[in-house]
């Protein structure tokens, strides 16, 4: 007898759809929670319980819409729709967010998290420095590992733009690492 | 800018997203934050038997030849008090379809 291989996304989502299966979905949450929170870390510039109440809200979000979900995208995609969205909500009651373009963010005075070795301690404080679609376009391709079109369907901007940011973020990346080791 | 600090950043990048965030109790509180599981429809059942029994002596009254008594009792109830025979034997059908109906629903509940 071969091992049982583990469910696909597709078999999980369809479980929780037709039979309000919780199991299934704690298991949809065990896979994914890891690069969610990851991702949230970094458009939250290392806030790490901002970005742990933020990916809780956006499980309960795909739990509330996966009726509405219609497997022409990849799950990914469409949970990173979920958190980024939950994040741009909670960022906006407190500043304008600018995805287009715009001026480099002020370094984060709270982002600095006992993360292991220093060059990625150096990483989460240069990512912070990015600005918000910089920052959301490298979160979408690197962290959330989506194609740049995915990216740019989950963020809601041109293909181009997205990226014109993560050309600009590396760039940006490249200077401020250099600096640090300086 | 050199292809070596290229990598290192592409490298960089690839291993920060690639590394895991400890669960650390998150998926428990996911799991806690759910709503309440839908509640069965419990007046399924009932609504079904209750109403595909009343169906059933629709469509039999119906389907009798004219002049049955149970018939004649559904239209003497509706005259009370006139309270014929044919009018009990209705009333007594409708009293035990009620009396169906509860028994399931406090079954279900």
């Amino acid at each position: 007898m071969g091992e049982r291989s583990e469910p696909a996304d597709a078999e999980l989502i369809l479980a929780v759809v037709a039979r309000d299966d919780r199991e299934a979905f704690s298991r949809l949450v065990v896979r994914h929670q890891s690069w969610v929170r990851a991702v949230l870390r970094r458009l939250a510039k290392g806030d790490h319980g901002l970005a742990d109440d933020l990916a809780q809200e956006t499980f309960l979000l795909a739990w509330r819409h996966l009726p509405s979900f219609r497997f022409d995208a990849r799950f990914t995609s469409w949970l990173y729709r979920i958190a980024f969205n939950a994040w741009l909500s909670e960022t906006r009651k407190r500043r304008e967010v600018l995805l287009e373009d715009g001026a480099d963010a002020q370094p984060a005075g709270e982002a600095a998290p006992a993360v292991g070795e220093a060059e990625r301690i150096d990483l989460e404080r240069a990512l912070a420095t990015l600005s918000d679609g910089e920052r959301a376009a490298i979160a979408a391709c690197y962290y959330a590992d989506l194609s740049h079109a995915e990216a740019a369907q989950a963020i809601g901007i041109p293909m181009g733009t997205v990226k014109t940011h993560i050309l600009r973020a590396k760039a940006k990346l490249r200077a401020k690492l250099g600096e640090e080791t300086r | 800018m050199t292809d070596d600090s290229r990598d290192r950043l592409e490298a960089l990048l690839r291993e920060d997203a690639a590394r895991a965030v400890a669960d650390e109790g998150f998926c428990r509180r996911v799991a806690a934050a759910l709503p309440p599981p839908r509640a069965p429809r419990a007046w399924l059942r009932p609504a079904l038997v209750v109403g595909s029994a009343a169906l059933g002596g629709v469509l039999a009254v119906l389907a009798a030849p004219a002049g049955i008594p149970l018939a004649q009792g559904f239209a003497d109830l509706a005259r009370l008090p006139a309270l014929t025979p044919a009018a009990l034997a209705a009333l007594g059908l409708a009293l035990a379809m009620a009396v169906t109906a509860g028994v399931l629903v406090a079954e279900e509940s």
